[in-house]
């Protein structure tokens, strides 16, 4: 409606200043499309957590099947050839795969080499994730995560 | 604050905040931590936005709307682009809308939107791009009116609220010959105003000319201001209330759900009691709330299970397509079929079954309402302050250290306070539609009030025991139902 005006009464009349107009209008819908492109690229581009293969990790659960409450979280760190892992610190986290749920926080301490062991309190029945953020005694941070599925009600 | 609302660019104002909000989560929701309480997209979609919608709807009024994002860039996009189309006549209902709220409630459920930021950013993203495609093709708010599944939720929802934008005077609008809040205010646009040999002179000198233009919109949902009953298709733009002429539009108090008890000519609606789209929206909207909920407690994964087995099938879809068809048809179908008729052959009322059960439908959505309240609210009340570490890491990770080091320790209040407001959003859920059920009975049968009442009675307690058990029901959440 503006250009018909503009184009009727407007300093910038004439066909020419209408093809100006409308090559503007096209630049800023590709623009806005190169945008949703960028977005759409950068989906793709998600960030991956310290996955350091030097470190392994295996962990247990008691007891099985996992309950709504406390559990016993027993870990064992070993390098990559086999050697355990001593004197880390690990802290444990628990989160429910649904937002604004409580997390779980638990730390394990060590009662052999490289053998830790820590509680966590399940508080809700349903699909739990641990993070295990460790760090190491020479002072190198990892982030383990497993998947703790179908938490059981009482 | 009734200033500000009157206030040209209040809405915009609003959407602001809202829109950069919203790029946040696409962009967190995308390329963000994969974990759903730990991204800004999933725990602002599915605890804060929806918690705050619905307290916001119960508090105040369908302001949602007013501040939609999806609005604000459609309004930005429209400067580039005029729609040139009218929306279709056979499409001048709600039945796209409810088909798309079910379809939202059944992926939902089927692809655990919840769990996924990624999922949850395209919806974002999805939601957008819809919003642009329908109103960037079709004039008026076309998207708004008949297809935003979100819209038709405030709309029957607000039906409840205690604020509603409306006529103050009704003589003014009787000697008002212009219609501005429904045909919008003209006058000469800012080129032609601005351009030498019009300088000076006032639009007035132009009526009637080509060059007159909308500087002010009018309703773009057809509402007629002084014909208008309730909040129904109303997104609380102010556009009325910033074209009228004599300021004699404003938000206004009244009693929620009055409107449901009435069945006047509605202004660009018609009558409810022959709207079956609107009657099936209430009834999904009511239904719905049930169903929602249910995907969340221990419950139904052993139904899923069970339903698996029986029918020799591991996929959830056609397990939990067949929980949907129940739940929102065939059981819907079923209550309101027996109680229209009872009400015919108790009560005395004069309906046939289906105008009767259309009728009435309407009376469960306060209770709906109440269901909705007391889910969305547990999960906003409970996780309130999630959003500060989510906000905390989400700075964090690009490297800005303002807020300091994530708190995950804050979450909400906890779930014993929480518990006692649920029960009471359903007891106000269970007395708006049962006051609701009663004056619809009064009108219905006259003689026999308390019979044509009764069994609508019965329905709303049947719902309402649903709702209860419920909420005490363990909750369950897992993002893989059928995995045993």
């Amino acid at each position: 409606m503006f250009v018909r005006v503009e184009q009727e009464h407007g300093e910038g009349s004439g066909p020419r200043f209408l093809v100006a107009r409308r090559s503007k209008r096209w630049r800023e819908i590709g623009v806005i499309t190169l945008a949703c492109l960028v977005a759409v690229a950068c989906a793709g581009c998600s960030k991956s957590a310290d996955r350091s293969p030097s470190i392994l990790l295996r962990h247990e659960i008691s007891p099985q099947p996992t309950r709504i409450g406390p559990a016993t979280v027993t870990i064992r760190l070993t390098d990559i050839v086999g050697k355990p892992v001593t004197a880390a610190q690990i802290a444990i986290e628990g989160d429910m795969s649904h937002p604004g749920m409580s997390p779980a926080f638990g730390q394990a301490k060590e009662l052999e080499a490289g053998h830790y062991q820590g509680q966590i309190d399940f508080a809700m029945a349903g699909d739990w994730i641990l993070f295990f953020h460790i760090t190491l005694a020479d002072g190198r941070k990892l982030d383990r995560q497993v998947s703790v599925p179908a938490v059981r009600a009482n | 604050m009734g200033r500000f609302l009157l206030w040209r660019h209040s809405r915009t104002l609003l959407q602001i905040p809202l829109l950069l909000v919203s790029i946040a989560m696409i962009v967190q929701g995308l390329v963000g931590p994969s974990l759903a309480p730990k991204n800004l997209a999933t725990v602002l979609t599915w605890v804060h936005f929806r918690g705050a919608l619905v307290l916001f709807i119960l508090c105040a009024g369908n302001f949602f709307c007013l501040a939609c994002p999806f609005m604000a860039v459609r309004n930005a996009a429209r400067r580039l682009l005029r729609p040139r189309f009218n929306w279709p006549v056979w499409l001048r209902n709600k039945w796209m809308a409810v088909a798309l709220f079910v379809l939202i409630l059944f992926t939902y459920e089927l692809f655990d939107l919840w769990s996924s930021p990624w999922w949850t950013a395209w919806l974002i993203v999805a939601y957008f791009l819809a919003v642009l495609l329908v109103d960037g093709v079709f004039k008026h708010a076309s998207f708004c009116k008949f297809v935003c599944p979100i819209g038709q939720f405030n709309f029957i929802a607000s039906t409840l609220s205690p604020l509603e934008v409306q006529v103050r005077d009704g003589d003014v609008c009787v000697t008002c010959k212009t219609k501005d809040c429904i045909r919008g205010t003209r006058g000469l646009s800012r080129t032609v105003m601005s351009s030498p040999a019009r300088a000076g002179q006032t639009s007035v000198a132009y009526k009637g000319l080509s060059e007159l233009v909308v500087i002010q919109r009018g309703c773009e949902l057809a509402l007629f201001q002084p014909r208008k009953v309730g909040n129904m298709d109303c997104t609380f733009c102010l556009d009325c209330v910033h074209a009228c002429p004599h300021d004699n539009i404003g938000i206004l108090s009244r009693v929620p759900a009055a409107e449901l008890m009435v069945d006047l000519l509605r202004s660009g609606i018609g009558y409810f009691s022959r709207r079956k789209d609107l009657a099936t929206l209430a009834i999904v909207f009511s239904f719905g709330a049930l169903l929602n909920a249910l995907g969340m407690v221990s419950p139904v994964y052993a139904l899923e299970n069970w339903l698996g087995k029986l029918l020799h099938v591991s996929h959830e879809a056609p397990v939990l397509g067949l929980i949907f068809a129940f739940l929102l048809v065939v059981e819907p179908v079923m209550l309101l079929s027996f109680a229209a008729w009872l009400t015919r052959t108790i009560g005395g009322s004069r309906r046939a079954i289906l105008p009767t059960a259309m009728r009435y439908s309407y009376a469960l959505v306060p209770l709906g309402f109440g269901m909705w309240l007391a889910h969305y609210g547990f999960h906003f009340l409970t996780g309130l302050l999630t959003f500060i570490p989510v906000t905390q890491s989400a700075l964090s990770d690009l490297g800005i250290r303002i807020l300091g080091a994530p708190r995950w320790t804050l979450t909400g209040l906890p779930v014993r306070f929480v518990q006692p407001l649920e029960f009471g959003f359903l007891i106000l859920g269970l007395a708006g539609s049962l006051l609701v059920a009663y004056r619809l009975a009064e009108e219905d049968s006259a003689e026999h009030p308390m019979m044509a009442f009764a069994p609508w009675a019965a329905v709303c307690l049947l719902i309402w025991a649903s709702s209860i058990w419920l909420m005490l029901q363990p909750m369950e959440m897992r993002a893989t139902l059928m995995s045993g």
